[in-house]
């Protein structure tokens, strides 16, 4: 607690805003049209969109919670940043990708790559403004498993925390508990460097971008399929595919899944290795299954409407709060008093640790 | 109220387990290796397999529960169910198919509507032995209207108290919130016929009958994407699709997909319809919608860990519980000693509804 009673918040899920143009500027010339940047028509209709590789986005509203409090600079000026964690009182954020976020979806790896390495480069200058209070989120892209090692090796060198892997493995290539990942997470696991698993980095395309009405009309379904697509992952690979019980130290870091899908899903683990057992050939697992995501895992919220009764199932200590700021629906200047209200069924102690002792721990804040 | 003991225990989702040979005898001759049945020889190895149509089905392990019990022959003999039945202390059962269920991803709908109509036959005859005790799901392929439209109705004339559909319209279909639909749900609704979604009806195939190691390495993910598929068509088609709304006394079942995952659910529509309606046109609905989960659908459970917990945040009035007998991790003989402990923390009245009053409500059991 700081001297007034405030918590001492710590974001463990903020986003930067990154220049539309960063990408363009930097790698047109290689790669041309393949090129994510803005264009100005789409399907006929003149506007403001971005060619991400995988959608075109419709731009303008994605950091509706700055704008509306005259900050939207905090997405791309670090000044401006600081300056509204003074106002909201927060001491510190994880600075995640936003349109990065959903380039991490493109079909051409290569681009990929080097749309990853402009986003870090950049992402780490914008952090050593303060490097007490931004903590960049490096993004690497999985198709090339020697580059990715190259990558989060040169990241850590610039001061970026984390590595934020795609959710699900390329398309074209192997699932992520094939061996040849393997000298990835040893790599990670060696730097004691988290890996993070973030909401639309997968297969699932982003509803918010629909253009169609008949797109439209299943935006619901797929909305719910890109929220829950981390189950499957997780049960896959990252449990029964045994990467877990390989990289018994590695940190894994689940973000912007909300929490309160849990508890039903650690059932469903066991009953797939219990009940199920007879009919159900899986993997012997080191542990009960649904303890790897008690004990292995974080798990990131903002705002989930039944977080109070989903926290102590999971654990109190594997629970990250993220105000996911300046997204829509994140949590800004009123971080201080939303974060109580959330958690007001807590003691001060764990409430605590939500709101950033959790974060500190996971991602290694306190070196 | 009566309790639970007087008014008998109604179990809302059991199965029964067709005679393998149901489908060849009809309709070898006319759909000849489409059809469903037993096949000596898969992959190169011999051995006793069910074609399903749509998959190669692990056969012999589906009732272990019956088996286990000696009682191996109440998945196809009245007399025996019956047996059944009286020594678990169980008043009545609501009958779904087992084979049928998936047969429902055969992907020649010709045949497949030829094996519902061969399969409610047999359930209706099945059922006529004691309709008190026992009820009829009736299995509804859903490509061709005209001809749902017309089983439904014969349905209805066998006696079955409920209509399971395709989880989602198969391929090549209108999805279900098209108006295309509409006729039917008006029918359904016209009938009082419940509507019901079971797991295992959709696109999702069964893991439990992959053969190959690669298909197996991928179990888990798709077990869970099996549980879960039924977000998607009450998210997509019934609430925002506007079915709910267009027909307001039509009755929408979930059956086996258990319930705790609902409050998170209700909260992610929640969270759609509001927080996110800036920047995701959806359409406008009557009410909110988490509420159509609350009070338009009910949801079936067999022994869901997190049950109790969960009942009352979705209402002791839409919980159906069910047996699921005689599959795998099904509960039979000891279903009142389980549903006691199950329930232990509701009062009388609230477990008496959710063991039979809700299941004589929504089935109309008299």
């Amino acid at each position: 607690m700081s001297g007034n009673g405030a918590l001492k918040v710590i974001s463990g899920d903020s986003h930067v805003m990154e220049p539309n143009d960063m990408w363009e500027k930097t790698i047109f010339k290689k790669w041309g049209d393949l090129t994510p940047r803005p264009v100005p028509e789409y399907n006929g209709k003149a506007g403001n969109f971005f060619y991400s590789g995988a959608q075109t986005l419709i731009m303008g509203r994605s950091d509706e919670s700055a704008k509306k409090i005259g900050m939207q600079a905090a997405g791309w000026d670090p000044a401006v940043r600081l300056q509204f964690q003074e106002q909201a009182h927060v001491a510190g954020e994880m600075m995640n990708a936003t349109r990065m976020l959903l380039i991490m979806q493109h079909p051409h790896q290569g681009v990929l790559r080097d749309c990853a390495s402009v986003f870090n480069d950049w992402l780490a200058d914008y952090c050593a403004h303060d490097p007490k209070r931004l903590f960049g989120v490096a993004m690497i892209p999985m198709g090339d498993v020697d580059w990715a090692i190259r990558e989060v090796e040169r990241v850590v060198k610039k001061g970026l925390r984390v590595a934020d892997v795609p959710l699900t493995a390329p398309a074209d290539g192997p699932p992520y508990r094939d061996k040849v990942y393997d000298k990835f997470w040893a790599r990670c696991q060696e730097m004691q460097l988290p890996v993070q698993l973030h909401s639309i980095t997968g297969r699932i395309p982003d509803p918010l971008h629909f253009h169609t009405r008949d797109e439209q009309e299943t935006a619901p379904g797929v909305l719910l399929d890109l929220l829950y697509e981390a189950m499957g992952e997780v049960a896959n690979e990252f449990i029964f595919g045994k990467i877990l019980d390989r990289f018994p130290t590695l940190k894994f870091i689940l973000s912007e899944f909300e929490i309160s899908w849990l508890p039903t899903y650690m059932w469903r683990l066991d009953q797939m290795q219990e009940s199920f057992a007879a009919r159900l050939p899986l993997p012997k697992l080191e542990r009960r299954a649904s303890e790897y995501v008690k004990t292995r895992f974080w798990h990131g919220m903002v705002d989930d409407g039944l977080a109070d009764k989903a926290i102590p199932h999971i654990g109190i200590d594997r629970i990250i709060w993220g105000s996911d700021f300046p997204h829509i629906r994140s949590i800004g200047l009123d971080a201080q008093s939303r974060v109580a209200k959330m958690f007001e069924k807590f003691p001060p102690a764990d409430r605590a640790k939500l709101v950033g002792g959790n974060a500190v721990q996971a991602y290694n804040l306190a070196n | 109220m009566s309790d639970s003991k007087s008014m008998g225990v109604i179990s809302a989702d059991s199965h029964v387990m067709e005679p393998v040979d149901m489908w060849e005898k009809p309709l070898y001759a006319k759909f000849g290796d489409d059809t469903p049945r037993v096949i000596k020889n898969f992959m190169g190895r011999s051995g006793t397999w069910f074609h399903t149509g749509g998959q190669v089905m692990n056969y012999g392990g589906s009732d272990t529960s019956s088996q286990q019990i000696g009682m191996q022959a109440a998945g196809w003999d009245p007399k025996v169910r019956v047996e059944f039945q009286k020594k678990a202390d169980i008043a009545c059962e609501v009958l779904n198919g087992t084979f049928m269920l998936l047969i429902m991803r055969h992907p020649n709908y010709a045949c497949l509507r030829a094996c519902c109509e061969v399969f409610n036959t047999w359930l209706g005859a099945f059922i006529a032995h004691d309709r008190t005790r026992l009820r009829g799901v009736g299995m509804l392929a859903m490509d061709d209207l005209a001809w749902s439209l017309k089983e439904v109705e014969r349905c209805k004339k066998l006696g079955f108290d409920c209509v399971n559909i395709h989880l989602y319209a198969p391929p090549g279909q209108p999805p279900y919130r098209k108006a295309h639909w509409d006729p039917f749900w008006a029918k359904c609704q016209e009938l009082e016929m419940p509507v019901q979604l079971h797991i295992i009806t959709g696109r999702v195939p069964d893991p439990i009958h992959f053969h190959t190691p690669a298909e197996q390495g991928d179990s888990p993910r798709t077990q869970l994407a099996m549980m879960y598929e039924v977000m998607g068509v009450l998210a997509n088609d019934f609430i925002f699709g506007g079915i709910l709304d267009r027909f307001p006394t039509l009755k929408v079942i979930c059956s086996e997909f258990e319930i705790s995952w609902i409050p998170n659910f209700m909260w992610r529509l929640d969270h759609m319809q509001d927080a996110m309606s800036v920047r995701l046109p959806l359409p406008k609905l009557k009410e909110k919608a988490s509420d159509y989960m609350r009070t338009r659908v009910w949801h079936g459970m067999i022994d869901d860990a997190f049950g109790a917990e969960t009942i009352p945040e979705i209402g002791f009035d839409r919980i159906l519980w069910g047996s699921d007998f005689p599959h795998v991790r099904s509960i039979g003989l000891d279903a009142r000693p389980r549903l006691k402990k199950m329930f232990a923390s509701f009062s009388e009245a609230d477990r008496q509804r959710i063991v039979a009053g809700n299941a004589a409500h929504v089935f109309n059991i008299h």
